[in-house]
C-alpha cells in the first residue's frame, strides 16, 4: 500500500510553515516603522522590576532571570535608571584621618558636591598653612620670644649652679666641670691642692673639708637632680610658645571653614581636632634640617597630608540616583580595598589610601551584577549578602574579613548602606540559590522572570517588526526591505520551535540582523531583503554544518547504515536532533529490536551500557509498559525483547524515539516489515498515545536532506505527533517539496496510526469479544505473545518432570 | 670686656688657652690683631695639673651630670679629663683659624714650662692674648719679665 495512500495523516502544506505578512500601509521598510520599546512582550518581568525597585522594605532586591541574549542586562539597567531618574542624588562620602587612633579612619558625609567642594577647601588650608605655620616660626618676634625663655632657662640654671659654687668656695671647695660631670676638689688661694699638700693641713681642717666636700656632694646631686626638671620646664615653655604660635597662624583659616561648614556639625567636629592637632603638633611643621642621609628625607608634604580628605564618592548635586553596573565583580571591585606603598622594604597605608568599591559608588542608587561572575570570584557572594544584612560597607581585604591574616592595617569606619541591588542570571542560577541559600531568599525577595517568547497575535507581529525596526536604527545598519522583515519573523518562530510564537531572545536576533545587513553590503545594496536574510542564516548552517555534513556523508558512503527504500522487519528509521547551541541539525537513526521468548524483559541496550539517558530509559519502560497493557493482559509476559541505537556510540537521551521503538518492537514480534522510506518520531504513553517531541523541523529536514540526496520518488515522508503539527516552521524547500508531492509529513496521535502507516497494514482495534481483527497488525503481535506464554508453560513443565524424575 | 693693654710690635701672636679659657674671644680678639699685625699665629694650651692634683685625693668623686652617680676620680680618669679639654679646645681653635683661613700652631705647654714661653716670645716681638686667669699663673710673671705684650680677656 502506497504511503501517500494515507491523506488522512497528511499535513496540509499551509501547516508546515507559518508565513507572516506585514503588509501594513504606507511601509516599505523598516525604517517606516515606528520605534518599539525594547521590552515587548515582557510585561510580567518589567512589572516586577518595577515593583522591587519602588518597594523599600528590606531583603526586596530583585534577580532577573532568563537565559543568555534575553536582554536581560539591558532591561534591568533601563528599568533602573528610568527610576533613578526621578530620585535625586544622594550624598557624598569622605575618609579622613582620626587623629585619636589613626588605624581606624572616620567617615564624613556630606549634601552632593560638598564632600568634594570640602576635600578642595581643606587642600587650600593646608596650602596655606604649609607657608603661614613655619613663616610663624621663621618670625623675628617667635625668635625674640624664643631666645627670651632660653635665657629665662639659662638663668636659672647658672643661677643654680653658681649658688652651688659660691656656697662650696666659701668652704675652700672648688666645683671642676668635666666634660661629663662634676668633680669637688678642696682649694687654696683659688688652686686645687693635692694629696701632699692635704695631708699637712691639720687634722681638723682636713676633717672639715671632707665633711664639707661630703655636704656638697649631696647638694651637687640634688643640683643635678634639679637639671632635668629645668630642661623639662624649658620644653614646657617652648611648646607653650610654639602652641601659641601655631593658634594663631591656624585660626583665621580654620575659623572661615568652620563658619562654612556650620551646618554640618560632624564637619565642624572634626576641624576642631583638626585644629587640636595642628597645634599639639606645632614642631612637626617647622622648617626641617636636611639630614645626613638624602633618601632618609622626610617629604614637606607629608607633614600635613594627616589633614587631607580622601573623596571617596561624590555626586554632582543636578545628577540622578546612581545606576552603576559592575562588569567585573571581584571583591575588591566590589567592597573596596586598601592600597599601600612600598617604601624601603616595608609596606605602608594610611586613610588616603581607601578606595571604593561599586557598592560605595552606589549607595543610595542601584547597583546591577552578573550573578555568575559574582559567584565565580571568590569571597564576592558572602561579602554582598554581609554588606546587605547589615546595611553597611566595611572596606577590608578577605584576609581580614576571614581572620587569615593578624598584620595589623587600616580598620575604616564603616559607612552606611542604601542600596537596591540587582542580579541578573540564568534560571538555574536563581532556583538552585532559592533552594540551597537560605539567605538569598531573605535578600532577594523579588523575581523578574523573562519569557522566552511571544504570542504570534496580529497585533504582537507588528509590535515585533517595531522592534526589529528599533534595533535595525539602534545598530545603524542598512534599513530591511518588508519582505526581509517578514523572513527574520518567521525565523524567529522557528527559534520560538513554535509557528504560534515569537523568540525573544534578542541576541540572535541581532546576530541574524547584522549578519543579514553584512550580506546585503557585500552586493552594494541599499536595502536589506528576504534573500540577504536567507543567506544569513544559510551561511550559519553552512558553518555550523560540519558535523551534519559529515554524517549524512557517512551514510551516503554506508558507514552508517540508513535505508530510505524497502521494508524490514524489526527496523525503523528514528530521528534524532543534535544541539549545538545557535544551530541544531537532525538525522535519521536506525533502531533495530528483537524478541524472543523470555521472562518478560524489555532491554534498552543504550541503559545496559550506560549509554542511555534517565529520560531515554524511562521511554523505553513506558513502551515496555505499554506492550503489556495492549496485548494478551491474562498472560504473563513471556518475551524477551532487545532495542537498541544502532551505530550509536554517543549516548542517547530523551524519549522522542519511544513510538519508533515500540513500532520496531511489534514490527518483530508480528513479523510484519515496516517501510524505510519512512521516518517517524514521537514519545508514547503507556496507552498507546503519542505525545508531543522537540526539535521536530530540525528532524523532518534532517530526513529530507538525506532523501534528497538519494532522490525523492513521492514515496519518502516522515511522521510526527498531531500535537507538534502547530510548531512546524520548515524550511521553504521541505514546504516546496510536499507541494510538489515529492515528501510527506504525516501526523498521528496514536500507535496504531503510526503502525498503520509504517507497515501499510491496517492496526487493529478489538471487537466487542475482545479480538484483533485477523491478520490485523495487533493480532499478529498478540498471537506471537499467546504463542510465547505457551511455550514457556511447556518449557517450564518439561523442566519440572525432568526434576522429579 | 676689659682689656689690659701695653704697646705692641708684631712678629707672633700667641693665643694662650687655659681651661677655663673663653675661646670665642680671644680668638676675636686675635683675629683683629693679625689683620692689622700679618703676624704668626700660634696656640698653646696652658696646662693645668688641677685634674691631676684632685686625683691623688681618694676621697674625690666624680658626679654625672646626666644621672648624678658618682664614681671614683682616679687618675686614669683625671688624664682621659685632661686630654678631652685639651682636645676640645684645640678642635675649637683650628676649626675657628679654618673659618678664618689663617694657619695655626697648636701645642700644650705645661705651667710649669717656662724655657718654651721663652722661645715662643723671645725670638721677636709678639702678643700674648689669653684669659685673665693667666694673670694668676707664674707664666704671667714671666711674660713681664720678657716684656712681651700681654692682651687679657674677661667674659
Amino acid at each position: 500500500m502506497n504511503i501517500s495512500a494515507f491523506r488522512e495523516f497528511e499535513v496540509s502544506t499551509n501547516e508546515l510553515r507559518k508565513s507572516c505578512d506585514l503588509q501594513t500601509a504606507g511601509f516599505e521598510t523598516s525604517a517606516d516603522f515606528p520605534a518599539e520599546a525594547q521590552r515587548l512582550g515582557q510585561q510580567r518581568a518589567i512589572d516586577a522590576v518595577r515593583f522591587g525597585l519602588q518597594i523599600r522594605d528590606d531583603g526586596h532586591n530583585v534577580f532577573v532571570l532568563g537565559p543568555a541574549g534575553s536582554n536581560r542586562h539591558g532591561l534591568a539597567e533601563d528599568l533602573a535608571k528610568e527610576r533613578a531618574a526621578s530620585e535625586s542624588p544622594p550624598g557624598d562620602w569622605c575618609y579622613v584621618n582620626n587623629f585619636t587612633d589613626p588605624e581606624r579612619p572616620q567617615y564624613l558625609d556630606f549634601p552632593p558636591g560638598r564632600g568634594r567642594e570640602f576635600r578642595n577647601d581643606m587642600l587650600d588650608v593646608i596650602e596655606d598653612l604649609r607657608a603661614a605655620i613655619p613663616a610663624a616660626f621663621e618670625s623675628d618676634d617667635y625668635r625674640a620670644q624664643l631666645k627670651a625663655v632660653e635665657e629665662k632657662t639659662q638663668k636659672e640654671v647658672e643661677a643654680h649652679a653658681k649658688s652651688l659654687e659660691d656656697r662650696a668656695k666659701t668652704e675652700n671647695i672648688a666645683v671642676l666641670q668635666t666634660p661629663t660631670g662634676y668633680v669637688l676638689a678642696p682649694i687654696r688661694d683659688g688652686k686645687v691642692i693635692d694629696e701632699k699638700e692635704f695631708a699637712k693641713r691639720p687634722v681638723e681642717e682636713r676633717k672639715a673639708t671632707q665633711e664639707s666636700i661630703e655636704r656638697l656632694s649631696e647638694e651637687l646631686q640634688a643640683h643635678i637632680e634639679q637639671i632635668p626638671r629645668l630642661q623639662k620646664r624649658h620644653r614646657e615653655r617652648v611648646k607653650a610658645l610654639n602652641r601659641e604660635i601655631t593658634e594663631h597662624a591656624v585660626g583665621v583659616s580654620l575659623s572661615e571653614l568652620m563658619e562654612k561648614y556650620l551646618e554640618l556639625p560632624a564637619v565642624v567636629a572634626y576641624l576642631e581636632k583638626v585644629r587640636s592637632d595642628i597645634i599639639e603638633n606645632a614642631d612637626d611643621f617647622q622648617a626641617q634640617e636636611k639630614p645626613s642621609m638624602p633618601f632618609l628625607r622626610r617629604d614637606a608634604s607629608q607633614s600635613f597630608s594627616q589633614y587631607e580628605v580622601n573623596l571617596v564618592v561624590s555626586h554632582d548635586q543636578d545628577a540622578a540616583a546612581p545606576v552603576i553596573f559592575e562588569p567585573n565583580p571581584h571583591y575588591s571591585n566590589i567592597i573596596g580595598k586598601i592600597e599601600h606603598r612600598a617604601e624601603m622594604g616595608a609596606l605602608f597605608t594610611d586613610f588616603r589610601m581607601i578606595r571604593p568599591g561599586a557598592l560605595l559608588a552606589a549607595n543610595g542608587g542601584y547597583l546591577i551584577l552578573d550573578m555568575h561572575r559574582v559567584l565565580t570570584r571568590p569571597f564576592v557572594w558572602e561579602a554582598l549578602k554581609q554588606a546587605l544584612f547589615a546595611k553597611q560597607v566595611r572596606i577590608e581585604s578577605p584576609g581580614e574579613a576571614y581572620g587569615f591574616v593578624s598584620t595589623s592595617t587600616l580598620q575604616p569606619e564603616p559607612i552606611p548602606l542604601d542600596v537596591k541591588v540587582i542580579l541578573v542570571g540564568e534560571r538555574w542560577l536563581y532556583h538552585l540559590l532559592a533552594i540551597y541559600d537560605s539567605e538569598f531568599n531573605d535578600l532577594f525577595k523579588v523575581a523578574a522572570d523573562l519569557d522566552d517568547d511571544l504570542e504570534r497575535t496580529g497585533e504582537n507581529v507588528q509590535a515585533y517588526a517595531s522592534l526589529i525596526a528599533s534595533r535595525i536604527r539602534d545598530k545603524k545598519l542598512l534599513p530591511f526591505g518588508l519582505d526581509a522583515m517578514q523572513k527574520i519573523v518567521e525565523q524567529r518562530a522557528r527559534r520560538a520551535d513554535d509557528s504560534e510564537r515569537l523568540s525573544m531572545h534578542m541576541g540572535s536576533l541581532e546576530d541574524l540582523l547584522t549578519q543579514a545587513d553584512f550580506w546585503a553590503r557585500q552586493r552594494d545594496a541599499k536595502t536589506v531583503d528576504a534573500s540577504d536574510v536567507a543567506k544569513a542564516i544559510k551561511e550559519m548552517a553552512r558553518r555550523l554544518g560540519r558535523m551534519r555534513s559529515r554524517i549524512i556523508d557517512a551514510i551516503q558512503r554506508d558507514t552508517l547504515l540508513i535505508d530510505t527504500d524497502g521494508a524490514c522487519t524489526g527496523q525503523v528509521n528514528g530521528l534524532s536532533v543534535t544541539d549545538l547551541g545557535e544551530f541544531r541539525f537532525g538525522h535519521p537513526v536506525r533502531i533495530t529490536a528483537t524478541t524472543r521468548i523470555g521472562s518478560g524483559r524489555v532491554v534498552d541496550i543504550e541503559r545496559e551500557v550506560e549509554l542511555g539517558g534517565p529520560i531515554h530509559s524511562k521511554g523505553v519502560m513506558i513502551l515496555a509498559a505499554a506492550l503489556s497493557s495492549r496485548y494478551a493482559r491474562e498472560l504473563p509476559l513471556s518475551l524477551h525483547a532487545n532495542i537498541v541505537f544502532e551505530q550509536s556510540y554517543g549516548g542517547v537521551e530523551g524519549d522522542s524515539a519511544s513510538v519508533a521503538e515500540l513500532c520496531a518492537l511489534l514490527s518483530s514480534l508480528a513479523d510484519v516489515p515496516i517501510r524505510q522510506n519512512v521516518a517517524i518520531t514521537g514519545s508514547t504513553n503507556q496507552l498507546g498515545r503519542i505525545q508531543v517531541i522537540g526539535g521536530v523541523n530540525e528532524k523532518i529536514e534532517g530526513f529530507f536532506d538525506l532523501c534528497k540526496k538519494r532522490g525523492l520518488d513521492g514515496s519518502h515522508g516522515v511522521i510526527i505527533p498531531r500535537d507538534n503539527v502547530k510548531h512546524l516552521m520548515l524550511r521553504e524547500d521541505v514546504v516546496e517539496a510536499v507541494e510538489q508531492k515529492q515528501f510527506d509529513v504525516f501526523a498521528v496521535q496514536s500507535v496504531d496510526e503510526a503502525l498503520t502507516l509504517l507497515t501499510g497494514m491496517e492496526a487493529g482495534e478489538r471487537d466487542d469479544g475482545g479480538e484483533f481483527p485477523e491478520g490485523s497488525v495487533n493480532a499478529r503481535v498478540e498471537r506471537q505473545l499467546i504463542r510465547y506464554a505457551g511455550l514457556r508453560k511447556t518449557f517450564a513443565e518439561g523442566s519440572n518432570g525432568d526434576e522429579k524424575k | 670686656m676689659k682689656k689690659s693693654e701695653q704697646q705692641p710690635r708684631v712678629d707672633r701672636i700667641v693665643i694662650a688657652i687655659t681651661e677655663l679659657a673663653p675661646v670665642q674671644q680671644i680668638w676675636s680678639e686675635a683675629l683683629q690683631f693679625l689683620e692689622e699685625t700679618r703676624a704668626e699665629l700660634h696656640a698653646v694650651f696652658v696646662e693645668d695639673e688641677r685634674w691631676h692634683r684632685a686625683a691623688s685625693l681618694p676621697f674625690t668623686r666624680e658626679f654625672s651630670r646626666v644621672s648624678g652617680v658618682d664614681a671614683d676620680f682616679t687618675l686614669q680618669r683625671a688624664i682621659e679629663v685632661h686630654k678631652e679639654v685639651i682636645d676640645r679646645a684645640q678642635r675649637q681653635l683650628q676649626q675657628l683659624a679654618a673659618e678664618a683661613q689663617h694657619e695655626l700652631a697648636f701645642e700644650v705647654l705645661p705651667e710649669t714650662d717656662q724655657e718654651r714661653i721663652r722661645d715662643l716670645v723671645v725670638d721677636g716681638q709678639c702678643i700674648v692674648i689669653a684669659h685673665t686667669d693667666l694673670a694668676d699663673q707664674p707664666l704671667f710673671e714671666e711674660l713681664q719679665e720678657l716684656g712681651c705684650r700681654v692682651v687679657l680677656i674677661t667674659e
